[in-house]
């Protein structure tokens, strides 16, 4: 039995939801797998793990030691999910006051430790794998379980959304309806769940950060504002999904 | 000489008396699609593409020219699972491609026809699922196009507007009502006898020669220079790093103009594993604009995007004629309408073949 710990830092567990869900409905997968680690339940047992899959961004210093830990003890690690591999929606704090964003959110602010700007898990520790998604598809996931429990990683082909779409047969809302949409700078993964419902994406796969320099990013900004985006979709889509790259973006 | 009512019996004959499923433009819930034509219903007869470049709005109106599909959608589908085999490679099984129905293509434009013609050079029986489909197809019906779209220009690279061979019954709409039929095989004739028509009036052959002139004449003039000109020069051009670089200024490489492209034909394997432990191998489209299209083991060979962007326009412009003798873009002007930044293939090779007079636009 391969050991697999679910580890839990910044975030809403909705990928570990999905995780978990398509793991307990694999049957296959059940009688490889032992689940000994699931931070909402506490630890089961507390070895080494084969297996790691984190949710979440780093938000302290305690976060930081407690991944370190866990990478120590584990074999492989992989990234679940936007706020892992790339800081997530949490990342719209940055360049605010940290002090006056805990006056918003919490009754006792003083009791809140994080540091201002949220960390990808691979700004900490050294990652073997990640899969993108807010939240992570479920069968994603699974395909990783049943590729590692062979012995190896999927390949992930990350293009861009418009790709699923296209595939789909759908048309284009961008195009064909005037519909302001993240989706041509967006990762694929998600099977193009947005425009499938007549919808612009958001974005919260993260941006094509490796493909699109900041050149590239404005003139299309510039292309999504003529369509009247409203600028909460633009914002949410380079603070909260771009982490890398939306520092540099003009007048964000 | 017939009237959109004789489509209806068209269609029926071919699925009647030939015993053959329609694929074709279909027209449902106020969008065109390809799908299976039953009768004239499925039909986009009333309805007409209005494009820019990025632009695309079907509105009331007689004369639909293109949607972000085509024939590709049929012969050559999106995903294909290749494979399934074990993990020991023992049971090793490649999906079931005989038992396709026999087909006939309906309402397909000329430029279509020879995007079909594009394919069958390129990939021919190479592909077991493209060839099982080719195979199927029993009756190529044409619709040529009176009037084009603000980006077509088959006349430009000589796919269009009229059709001279490779079809059974083309057809063309004088107005909302009156159809100007003809027949390019003895199926063709068979089927038009059977439709018994009225031959058409010499007026009528003229106002059908003058509107497919004036087509030609609107279609032809996408590009500066002569082809041989255009191709010659695109390749003297290629190491021109600056030049390319500001032509695809705009482009964000998402890989739209190669998924509507009619001829662009790329694909890529995926490998999952599924609840029996067999590998699955499955095809799916790709396109040379994406970032993972140039990755290998070890690798990139065109990481920077005017590389990919660059490859896009020399392929359908001077590789494929290399290749094949045809040229590899059909005019239809789809990677101009679904364009989310609006680049204008035209464009982007005048400025070229030009030296960079107006790049980009």
């Amino acid at each position: 039995m391969l050991r697999v710990a679910f580890l839990k830092l910044t975030s809403c567990s909705g990928c570990l939801n999905q995780a978990l869900v398509a793991l307990l409905a694999s049957e296959d997968l059940l009688s490889k797998y032992e689940v000994v680690y699931f931070t909402e339940l506490g630890t089961i047992s507390s070895d080494n793990y084969d297996l790691v899959l984190v949710e979440g961004s780093v938000s302290n210093t305690k976060q930081e030691r407690e991944l370190e830990e866990f990478r120590a003890r584990s074999k492989t690690l992989v990234a679940l999910g936007t706020c892992a591999v790339q800081g997530g929606v949490q990342s719209l704090r940055i360049g605010e006051d940290i002090e006056e964003v805990k006056k918003t959110v919490y009754p006792f602010p003083e009791k809140i430790d994080v540091y201002s700007e949220p960390k990808p898990v691979s700004d900490i520790v050294k990652v073997d794998f990640f899969i993108q998604g807010c939240p992570v598809k479920g069968e994603a996931v699974v395909n990783l379980l049943r590729k590692y429990a062979i012995g190896g990683l999927p390949l992930i082909l990350p293009e861009s959304v418009c790709s699923e779409c296209k595939r789909k047969g759908l048309t284009c809302v961008m195009v064909s309806q005037g519909i302001p949409c993240m989706g041509p700078i967006t990762v694929s993964g998600c099977g193009a769940l947005c425009p499938s419902f007549q919808r612009g994406c958001y974005g919260c796969y993260g941006l094509r950060t490796w493909d699109i320099n900041v050149f590239k990013l404005e003139k299309f900004i510039d292309k999504v504002n003529k369509l009247g985006a409203p600028g909460s979709m633009i914002q949410t889509a380079l603070r909260g999904y771009g982490y890398k790259s939306f520092k540099y973006v003009k007048g964000r | 000489m017939g009237s959109v009512y004789d489509l209806d019996r068209l269609i029926r004959i071919l699925r009647e008396n030939l015993n053959l499923q329609l694929q074709g433009y279909r027209y449902h819930a106020g969008r065109v699609s390809w799908g299976e034509i039953n009768g004239i219903a499925d039909l986009p007869l009333s309805v007409e593409d209005y494009v820019e470049p990025g632009l695309y709005r079907l509105k009331e109106g007689y004369r639909f020219r293109h949607s972000s599909v085509s024939p590709k959608v049929f012969l050559l589908p999106s995903e294909q699972v290749f494979l399934y085999e074990s993990e020991d490679y023992a049971r090793v099984k490649a999906p079931d491609t005989s038992e396709m129905r026999q087909t006939a293509l309906f309402g397909i434009k000329p430029c279509d026809r020879r995007a079909i013609e594009v394919l069958d050079n390129i990939i021919g029986s190479k592909n077991p699922v493209y060839a099982s489909r080719r195979k199927s197809i029993a009756a190529i019906i044409v619709e040529e196009c009176l009037e084009p779209n603000n980006n077509c220009f088959c006349g430009a690279v000589g796919s269009g507007p009229s059709i001279e061979g490779g079809f059974d019954v083309a057809y063309a709409r004088l107005d909302e009502k009156r159809v100007f039929f003809k027949y390019g095989s003895e199926l063709g004739r068979d089927i038009l006898v059977k439709l018994d028509l009225k031959p058409a009036g010499e007026r009528e052959v003229n106002e059908y020669r003058e509107k497919i002139e004036s087509t030609r004449e609107l279609t032809s003039r996408a590009f500066s220079r002569v082809m041989r000109e255009v191709q010659e020069n695109l390749l003297s051009k290629a190491r021109d790093k600056d030049l390319w670089l500001k032509v695809s200024e705009d482009c964000v490489g998402c890989g739209n103009c190669n998924f509507v492209c009619p001829t662009c034909f790329c694909l890529e394997f995926e490998y999952s594993i599924n609840e029996q432990n067999m590998g699955v191998k499955t095809a799916q489209w790709t396109g040379c604009l994406l970032y993972t299209y140039g990755q290998v083991a070890g690798g990139h060979f065109r990481p920077e995007l005017y590389t990919r962007y660059r490859h896009f326009v020399l392929h359908k412009f001077v590789f494929y004629p290399k290749q094949i003798g045809l040229i590899g873009c059909v005019g239809c002007g789809r990677c101009i309408t679904w364009c989310p930044m609006g680049i204008d293939l035209r464009g982007s090779v005048n400025s070229v073949a030009q030296g960079g007079v107006n790049a980009g636009k």
